[in-house]
């Protein structure tokens, strides 16, 4: 199959007071059609800076970037911002954690959809009628009443559904997906995926989901990436990953998950805390917290390589 | 085993209103005809979705908020329509951990002066209460240096952990948990859980841990309440509950859940629609009835009553 994008060594620092803090490092991975790519990891791993990087959404010269990404033929890190902006929103879709940041309290949800749709040349009429399909799409009922409410008449769900719609108004070939459930229920959680597998599929969109849950990961993703201080450790298809975790961080994160009953015992956890890289050091991001860490660990950083076709790790121990 | 905290009945309403002075009063019940037995050693989970009436509970055992109806006994002492006196005796058993570390510090103020501001308002010498806290810091496995830091130099499991500690200098009986680890990382989560647990024991404490998340509560807890809506409508032992649930409602938020195993991907799931906010008009119809998969006519006019199901595992519905 096609790929759709292709990150290719991708590093950004941050600038901050003292000297370039290494958010995201030598990161590459690629996205194939309709496939659902999952990063996963924990706060402050540099998923979203990834995110960020690929949509151009960094608003300042605070950062350094090096690397590609490819979309669609296109390296969107060298092209003009004017073709950026045609780019954004049209083939590729963003959707954010919390739904009520991203949509406007002043406007009427319907008005803010159509918006999106008349960028494409829409007429007003043709576009309202449009959005009243999409929120029958994403399953918002009452659809014809929806579409003058204010979003905060709406409920946490609908809202995600709604940016669902609008998102998807434009049949994106890419979608990326920020933490898109976390600030919702469970009950309402399990629809919103769903849907948006669901809609995905139907319109042979490719998703980059970005989320520290790996119970969604299971239940939806194709392929995934585990990040550890910006660099992604370990990446393959979902099943081979589960059963078989090989980098030490992935084994770990795995059995921190609390599914265990308490007479079983206790769940392991992981000792110490993520380092700040504030230079970058020749040796592994994780081996002040490895428990197979010793000498070559510390003195050189680990190559990503593959052990089988589509799994590769970032550790000198595999 | 004795009951530690007794509720029966126990109601809280809101009160409503749109419009400044004329508008139509509405009533809300957060919490409604709630009646439940909490053991003396025990972990209990209490799981809900959001506006569900969890934390309303909370703030209702704590004396924070009066309750509408019902009555509250803790260890002896009932809290509803109490005088201050009886409320401060029956808050002084309890502590309380919130979910967000870092709102619950006060961030001028170092990590040591946080944990022994209570013992200072609760009258114990300063020397005695520093001693306290350097113990108390010590029992969540923080190093002493860390009392002359200020919150924002911690990371939030370090944070939580300060909480923790702060809720312990107290010698509590009860710690209610609200949300404990919702903030924290995968793997801080798993550390914060264990400390937790092994507190539980040395201490003897009891807990009442309140979350939204069906894995936590099923690593930590005995027993499991689950509520919907204001009302309790199952509990019972966790094996009982999470292996044979009874209500649709429980059903539902188990296979709601997602499952970390991708082999269990495309499973059968139950069609549930609508979301929390979705109470039927008359007060006498299930909660549930209007999103329930199962709901027959009966369901919209008849008030379920509690049943047992199998010894201490209660289910509210009307098909059990």
């Amino acid at each position: 199959m096609a790929e759709i994008l292709k990150v290719r060594d991708l590093s950004v620092d941050y600038k901050v007071q003292n000297g370039y803090l290494s958010a995201v490092n030598d990161v590459s991975f690629s996205i194939d059609e309709g496939q659902i790519f999952a990063l996963v990891g924990e706060s402050g791993c540099g998923k979203s800076t990834i995110a960020h990087s690929i949509m151009r959404l960094s608003i300042d010269n605070n950062e350094r970037i090096s690397g590609s990404v490819e979309f669609d033929g296109k390296d969107l890190l060298s092209i003009k911002q004017a073709d950026m902006e045609k780019i954004r929103g049209r083939h590729i879709g963003m959707i954010f954690q919390n739904p009520l940041d991203s949509l406007n309290p002043v406007y009427r949800s319907g008005t803010q959809v159509a918006e999106a749709l008349m960028q494409d040349g829409l007429s007003r009429s043709e576009a309202g009628d449009r959005v009243i399909q999409l929120y029958r799409d994403v399953q918002i009922p009452d659809p014809e009443e929806r579409v003058i409410s204010f979003p905060h008449e709406l409920s946490g769900g609908m809202r995600q559904r709604v940016m669902i719609a609008m998102m998807l108004a434009r049949n994106p070939r890419l979608l990326i997906a920020d933490e898109p459930t976390t600030a919702l229920d469970v009950t309402v959680e399990a629809q919103v995926l769903s849907i948006m597998k669901e809609m995905c599929k139907k319109r042979g969109a490719s998703v980059l989901l970005i989320t520290h849950n790996f119970g969604i990961v299971a239940e939806i993703a194709d392929r995934i990436g585990i990040m550890y201080a910006g660099e992604i450790v370990e990446e393959g298809e979902v099943g081979e990953i589960f059963k078989n975790p090989l980098h030490p961080y992935s084994e770990a994160l795995l059995s921190a998950l609390p599914k265990i009953k308490k007479k079983e015992g206790r769940i392991k956890t992981i000792e110490g805390t993520v380092p700040r890289i504030l230079e970058k050091k020749a040796e592994c991001r994780f081996c002040n917290r490895c428990p197979y860490a010793d000498d070559i660990c510390r003195t050189a950083a680990p190559e990503t390589k593959f052990v089988s076709e589509g799994h590769s790790v970032r550790c000198h121990k595999r | 085993m004795k009951p530690i905290i007794r509720i029966e009945n126990l109601n809280k309403q809101f009160t409503t209103s749109k419009g400044m002075f004329f508008g139509k009063k509405k009533t809300v019940d957060a919490v409604k005809d709630f009646s439940l037995d909490i053991y003396e050693g025990e972990i209990l989970g209490l799981i809900g979705e959001s506006g569900s009436g969890k934390t309303t509970l909370a703030r209702v055992l704590l004396g924070l908020s009066p309750a509408s109806g019902g009555s509250v006994d803790i260890d002896g002492l009932s809290i509803v329509d109490a005088n201050r006196k009886t409320i401060k005796a029956a808050r002084e058993k309890f502590a309380v951990v919130f979910q967000d570390p870092a709102s619950n510090l006060n961030p001028r103020q170092t990590v040591e002066s946080s944990i022994i501001r209570p013992l200072i308002i609760r009258g114990v010498p300063a020397d005695e209460a520093r001693k306290k806290a350097a113990l108390a810091l010590e029992s969540v496995q923080l190093d002493e240096s860390y009392l002359q830091s200020y919150p924002h130099q911690l990371s939030g499991g370090q944070q939580q952990r300060i909480a923790i500690a702060r809720a312990l200098v107290m010698e509590p009986e009860v710690m209610i948990l609200d949300e404990p680890t919702s903030a924290l990382d995968i793997s801080v989560q798993a550390q914060i859980l264990n400390l937790l647990l092994k507190l539980q024991e040395e201490f003897r404490l009891t807990y009442l841990i309140i979350t939204h998340d069906l894995n936590v509560i099923r690593y930590v807890s005995d027993r499991i309440a689950v509520m919907y809506m204001g009302r309790l409508v199952e509990y019972g032992g966790i094996d009982d509950v999470l292996e044979n649930p009874r209500h649709p409602y429980t059903d539902i938020l188990l296979s709601s859940v997602p499952v970390s195993d991708p082999d269990e991907r495309g499973s059968e799931k139950p069609k549930f629609f609508g979301e929390p906010g979705d109470v039927p008009e008359n007060p006498l119809a299930c909660r549930l009835a209007p999103r329930c998969p199962k709901a027959v006519e009966e369901c919209f006019c008849t008030t379920p009553a509690l049943k047992e199901v199998s010894p201490g595992h209660f289910a509210e519905c009307l098909f059990v």
